[in-house]
């Protein structure tokens, strides 16, 4: 579905990513894993154009990601980026869908049921500056899936969420993953991404350092969870602890 | 493009620095009430009501439409915010015209509220010379033509320089500079050597003139205004904002976020 193919980008003469290549199939809930500064946000930042590749190809079946028609296929949660202060949950998301609509008003029923699937029905009238970060999360997710691509690419989703958010969100990501939506997300909270990805991608310094299954992965480091191989793995690339 | 319009309006119209404003401005509507007494208009309520009531919404008007793009701008940039909507189905020019806009629409807002506060001071209360008041029309028609051009000047300099602070400095001393134009028409004219003139009408002619969208005086003093003198503005200031408007879209369509 989403395919990588020999990324590069440098700023300022710092190489960030180097020949990043990997494949995100249909399906698939792909973890992308790294260290901060790894260049995971980068490669998000490349595949949505906010940030120019030196080189190499990024793909969407088989099309460049440059035109419009992808935006119409995917849905897209920032790191830690701020939803609108002074609109309610229900009105960010009437705008998230207004993008995508072809005629007249989207349907109330359609913003309920999805502030309903995200657990923000009673708070959808309040503004979203007195939102928690876990209320903030969900909706962010749930303005992803507004016209319901068939991608979702979540930049760190579980950063800064408690327990009991991190669990609700992993509900919410696994359900939409059982609807047939292909999941791409960055992070480095493992027990989350051992709990709910099939598939993962791991990135040293701008490298893939491995692409497979995630228990594949760990019985080759011969590791009791991903975040023990993880380290190991990190350890073997050269990589220092601090 | 209309979505971002609306929704742009609808978050700014809870925006404290635009409610502030209009309180601004509605204070000051306010407060010129009293200003017939220490005005050089003294005795003639109308006229000095308005002098002073258009000299100072002019004042905040112009702190509103740098400071609140700058600010909301930069914000939806360095906090993310523009990647929810730029990740949608929408062309980076698509966006920064209909924040344009908006801000424009919101501009538009702050001058009509305050000429009918004005008119409301004058025509209302007053009941003298109510003809003049009527004429506040022309005041909103030329501010807003001239917070058009300042509005694609900060734009432009904003997406060319992404730096707040320097943006809204450079456009305020451009404004205020571009208000002595007349002095380097003046210097160019009586300049003794070729490249002194040159230099000054280089000046002359490259930064926006906003002395020609001052009607105040014509409008406290009941003179005439030619409707071609309105086209011209008109057109002056359409060209100037739409040759800025397609400067910063081009740079920021190829600018990374």
């Amino acid at each position: 579905m989403l395919d990588v193919k020999e990324l590069c980008k440098s700023f300022s003469k710092k190489q960030v990513l180097n020949k990043i290549t990997f494949r995100v199939a249909s399906g698939d809930v792909f973890g992308f894993i790294g260290r901060n500064g790894a260049g995971k946000s980068t490669t998000i930042k490349c595949i949505l154009n906010f940030v120019f590749p030196d080189s190499g190809e990024i793909l969407f079946k088989g099309r460049s990601t440059r035109g419009p028609r992808f935006r119409e296929s995917i849905g897209y949660l920032p790191e830690i980026a701020q939803l609108p202060r002074n609109l309610t949950a229900s009105e960010f998301l009437r705008y998230a869908a207004s993008f995508y609509r072809k005629a007249g008003k989207p349907a109330e029923e359609d913003i309920n049921s999805l502030l309903k699937d995200v657990g923000l029905e009673d708070v959808k009238k309040k503004l979203i500056k007195n939102f928690s970060k876990g209320m903030k999360q969900r909706l962010g997710i749930a303005q992803a899936v507004v016209h319901n691509p068939e991608l979702l690419i979540l930049d760190e989703p579980f950063t800064g969420l408690d327990p009991i958010g991190k669990y609700g969100l992993k509900q919410i990501l696994l359900n939409l993953n059982r609807q047939g939506k292909t999941i791409f997300f960055s992070s480095h909270n493992l027990p989350e991404v051992q709990d709910i990805c099939t598939v993962i991608c791991i990135i040293h310094n701008g490298r893939v350092v491995y692409q497979g299954k995630t228990e594949d992965f760990i019985t080759q480091f011969d590791a009791k969870d991903l975040e023990e191989a993880f380290i190991k793995s990190y350890r073997q690339s050269g990589g220092h602890d601090v | 493009m209309f979505n971002v319009i609306k929704y742009s309006l609808l978050e700014n119209l809870r925006n404290k620095f635009y409610l502030a404003s209009i309180g601004i401005i509605l204070f000051i509507v306010w407060l010129s009430h009293y200003s017939s007494q220490i005005n050089y208009n003294y005795g003639n309520y109308t006229m000095a009501i308005l002098t002073f009531g258009m000299y100072f919404t002019k004042l905040v008007a112009f702190a509103f439409i740098i400071f609140l793009p700058v600010t909301n701008l930069s914000q939806e940039i360095e906090t993310g915010t523009i990647y929810f909507i730029l990740s949608k189905k929408i062309e980076r020019y698509k966006y920064l015209v209909a924040k344009y806009i908006a801000f424009l629409l919101l501009y538009l807002t702050l001058l009509v509220l305050s000429s009918i506060a004005l008119w409301l001071l004058t025509y209302v209360l007053v009941k003298e010379r109510p003809e003049i008041s009527f004429k506040l029309v022309y005041f909103v028609y030329a501010e807003l033509l001239s917070g058009a051009m300042v509005l694609s000047l900060v734009f432009f300099i904003y997406t060319a320089i992404r730096a707040p602070i320097v943006t809204a400095t450079v456009s305020a001393v451009t404004f205020f500079f571009s208000l002595m134009l007349e002095s380097a028409k003046d210097i160019a004219d009586r300049a003794d050597t070729i490249f002194v003139k040159y230099f000054y009408l280089f000046l002359y002619y490259i930064f926006p003139n906003f002395r020609y969208f001052n009607l105040e005086k014509n409008i406290v003093y009941d003179k005439p205004i030619d409707p071609g003198y309105l086209l011209a503005m008109l057109a002056y200031s359409a060209a100037f904002s739409m040759i800025l408007l397609l400067g910063s879209s081009l740079i920021f369509k190829h600018r990374e976020l």
